[in-house]
């Protein structure tokens, strides 16, 4: 795979930013994309919906007479959330700087909040606002704004975490997910963060202490004791020594292997610990060193990348709503990940089930399939999503024979090729193949469809 | 009756408990077959390259022949006699002892009115039945099953590292397997195994061949299928046929397999590499042949053997160039084992290529209509069908 479009798909979500990162030198495209000023704008869809657990409980209540209302409500918070997917997965298509969408994601998998669980699509918004403002700040300061999120609070339960009657939810992932990692903390540190949180519940734009129900007890966390709120127990958080690796290691995973090596894991810690959690410089290092190594097909492709991936190369007009419930099947339910944990990623991304659903997927582009087609129209029908229809356009640089196809095509589709490949490709598109039949551009798309069902397109 | 509904009546009529009586195995249900027009299965083998078929089956008492081809003739000492001045290269010796057991049909001669010769061009026309400038999207035999099989689980299987176009339909699934001896290798049992240096790379590959649809029911024909107590020759078409015989021996129900042969498109050292090929497809095929004959479904089974195009008929240095017509051969279905067609005209050239006399997609008509019973005009195959061939 040619270095740019392997980088492309590191940095971002597809290969198209291949050209730029060539045009800009790697460094300078790294760093473009983490200066450039990436603005969130409340989407018209939000502003106008609940903005509080109490608007929403309204809205149901005032409905619940009669039972068709309802339902119609009901379906109303089932397309905002389709919505919301819709309009994050626009983002990452169509994004200058898909590198901070992919850092922004990158938080939203660290610090799990569902649309399902906390309910409040402005709640969810105000999350990934907090990400996008904090992504690229300090991850200590990063850290505080996510407890004092509204959708955090909701997610694990802390409004339910009182003076007397203490919920220790939030405390625990705080220190099992967010920040240290299994095994870097006691149960006597999760109770007594736990205190601390006491209290802490919904406000108007984020979280805010009720003095009422806080707990205002000593508390002894890392053998440091007072009366502490969550602030100060974090500020403790950040001198233990897990903290900047069990980062180093999440960031390593998602953006460049399944399987990290222990040293880089120790490298990149290091970084962070003497950047003081600066998240900047910590990320410029880690893209540049990395993206400098050619070593490819060290990851699983998520299916966020398959598919925009996809959508690029073949120039096919954007759906988000399908997209959004294309990547549910996926297993990669956008902004509602399985479980607190996130998603794993790794080997995890492919069972046998989610590769053949790839592959029907891009067969339905290329080719059509009528029970596909069918299927799909019927399951969307409720939704508002559009009837589906592709139409794949393939552009190529260089069209001149076969051998300039089939090398254009595997440089940038796959991270790399083997004897027997090779064999299969010559196979496929003959060295007399005329790319000004009448029917070529069918036949070339043959190749792409082809190349996109094999293992190797799976990995990154 | 067909099969399928005798299995359902006496499955209902048990409760549900079928134990298959062991006299009753799949041999014994072909026989008892009355229509056996649902049983039919087509395998075609596709000779990749345009094989030579002046070399194939030689027109020996022709001088014509000689005089053209000084250097890649095949001296008449060494050409299997068979009727009418016709005889078979001698790597295919039995296909001769087919031929005399009944069960060959050559077919001479066989190609299509302005004749392509790209080979890309031309298998896209074989495949898609279409005329030499028409460019149809979906395969011949793609649309008939499209057609008669629609809802048929597995209705084609292709043994080949890509897909066939031939297959391609717009509704009806078959699926293409690359290698059946990595099946073992990629089963979900033989966890640990290492195959490359990349782990990752291993798992995904594993889980293609998982994620196969029918890979189910081609696993549980496999595990039906009788054992074959003869070895098949060892190559890699053999192996191929192979596992189609097993398929087809366990009731995978599958209409059409097909594989390939590369290897065909002899410039150059005419004499070595074509022999080399033809023993691999003489081997091949011979196994093959004895397997569904010692299992009593030869008469099944229609094997038909063809290539893209034939080849020049002078020759050009050691090898020789692309061409059009060719014999085209037709093993098993209760084929009346004759030699169809004039023998090649050597002196009544198209700009040095044989012009063709029957049209391929007669042949395919024939097969359609005779073997499923099946309109060909269904699929906009309008040519006369192939007399004298079942």
């Amino acid at each position: 795979m040619e270095i740019n479009h392997l980088n492309s798909l590191r940095l971002g979500f597809s290969t198209k930013q291949a050209a730029n990162i060539q045009k800009e030198g790697l460094a300078n495209f790294i760093s473009n994309q983490l200066n450039s000023s990436h603005t969130l704008i409340e989407p018209e869809f939000i502003r106008n919906s609940p903005k509080n657990l109490k608007q929403l409980n309204e809205l149901k209540n005032k409905s619940e007479k009669g039972g068709k209302e309802q339902e119609k409500v009901a379906v109303d918070l089932l397309k905002l959330s389709i919505e919301f997917k819709a309009f994050i997965i626009e983002r990452c298509f169509i994004s200058e700087n898909p590198l901070r969408e992919k850092i922004n994601l990158f938080f939203q998998n660290h610090f799990v909040s569902t649309i399902k669980s906390v309910k409040v699509p402005y709640w969810i918004f105000k999350h990934y606002e907090t990400i996008n403002i904090n992504a690229l700040g300090n991850y200590k300061t990063l850290v505080k704004e996510i407890v004092y999120s509204n959708a955090m609070i909701k997610y694990l339960d802390n409004q339910q975490n009182k003076n007397g009657t203490v919920n220790e939810n939030l405390a625990r992932e705080l220190l099992e997910l967010f920040t240290l990692g299994e095994g870097n903390y006691t149960e006597n540190d999760i109770k007594n963060t736990a205190l601390s949180l006491a209290g802490l519940t919904f406000g108007l734009e984020k979280g805010q202490y009720k003095p009422a129900l806080m707990d205002n007890s000593i508390k002894t966390v890392f053998g440091k004791s007072g009366n502490f709120k969550i602030d100060e127990v974090i500020d403790i958080i950040f001198e233990q020594k897990n903290t900047p690796y069990f980062l180093a290691e999440k960031a390593l995973k998602w953006f460049f292997y399944d399987q990290p090596n222990p040293e880089l894991i120790k490298k990149y810690g290091d970084l962070l610990k003497e950047y003081q959690f600066e998240l900047k410089p910590f990320f410029e290092k880690l893209f540049f060193d990395e993206c400098s190594k050619s070593t490819a097909g060290t990851q699983i492709k998520n299916p966020l990348i398959y598919l925009l991936q996809i959508h690029h190369d073949l120039n096919l007009l954007p759906n988000y709503k399908l997209m959004a419930f294309f990547l549910k099947n996926q297993m990669m339910d956008i902004y509602d990940q399985p479980n607190v944990k996130g998603w794993k990623g790794g080997r995890d991304w492919l069972t046998s089930q989610i590769y053949a659903e790839r592959n029907m997927f891009i067969d339905f582009i290329v080719d059509g399939n009528l029970k596909y087609e069918k299927l799909l129209n019927k399951r969307l029908e409720k939704f508002d999503v559009d009837s589906v229809h592709f139409k794949p356009v393939l552009n190529l640089k260089n069209k001149k024979d076969a051998r300039s196809i089939l090398d254009e095509l595997t440089q940038k589709l796959i991270f790399e090729t083997n004897k027997e490949l090779d064999d299969e490709l010559n196979q496929l598109l003959k060295y007399d193949f005329d790319p000004k039949a009448e029917n070529a551009e069918k036949v070339i798309l043959k190749v792409y469809q082809f190349l996109a069902k094999t293992p190797e397109f799976q990995l990154i | 009756m067909n099969r399928r509904k005798f299995l359902q009546l006496t499955a209902t009529s048990t409760g549900g408990m079928l134990l298959l009586p062991s006299f009753l195995t799949a041999k014994n249900l072909w026989l008892s077959e009355n229509d056996i027009s649902s049983e039919n299965v087509l395998v075609f083998i596709q000779l990749n390259g345009g094989n030579d078929g002046l070399n194939t089956f030689i027109p020996y008492e022709n001088p014509l022949y000689f005089e053209n081809r000084p250097t890649i003739g095949i001296e008449k000492s060494k050409i299997l006699v068979t009727k009418n001045g016709m005889g078979f290269h001698p790597a295919l010796k039995d296909f001769d002892t087919i031929l005399q057991e009944g069960n060959l049909s050559v077919i001479q001669n066989v190609g299509y009115p302005n004749p392509n010769r790209s080979h890309f061009r031309s298998q896209e026309i074989w495949q898609t039945a279409s005329d030499s400038n028409q460019f149809l999207d979906y395969g011949w035999l793609g649309r008939f099953l499209d057609i008669n099989y629609k809802d048929h689980l597995l209705p084609s299987l292709n043994v080949d590292a890509i897909d066939n176009l031939a297959l391609k339909a717009s509704n009806a699934n078959g699926i293409t397997i690359k290698d059946f001896n990595k099946l073992k290798n990629y089963s979900a049992t033989s966890n640990g195994l290492q195959l490359s240096d990349n782990p990752q790379l291993d798992f995904v590959r594993k889980l293609q061949y998982a994620s196969l649809e029918g890979m189910s029911e081609i696993e549980k024909a496999l595990q039906n299928s009788q054992n074959y107590s003869d070895t098949y020759a060892n190559n890699p078409l053999s192996k191929n046929l192979e596992w189609i015989a097993k398929l087809i021996k366990g009731n995978l129900n599958s209409k059409v397999y097909y594989t390939s042969l590369n290897g065909f498109d002899t410039h150059n050292n005419q004499l070595a590499t074509h022999q080399k090929q033809l023993t691999i497809l003489n081997d091949a095929v011979y196994s093959f042949y004895k397997d569904l004959k010692n299992n009593n479904i030869l008469g099944n089974v229609t094997l038909v053997v063809f290539s893209e195009f034939g080849r020049r008929v002078r020759e050009n240095g050691s090898g020789t160039d692309h061409g059009t017509a060719a014999p085209l051969f037709i093993i098993g279905g209760n084929n009346k084992g004759q030699i169809i067609g004039k023998n090649p005209d050597l002196n009544n050239l198209d700009k040095g290529d044989l012009k063709f006399d029957i049209d391929f997609r007669s042949v395919y008509a024939t097969l359609l209509q005779q073997k499923f019973n099946f309109d060909p005009r269904l699929i906009n195959i309008q040519n006369d069908i192939v007399t004298g061939l079942f």
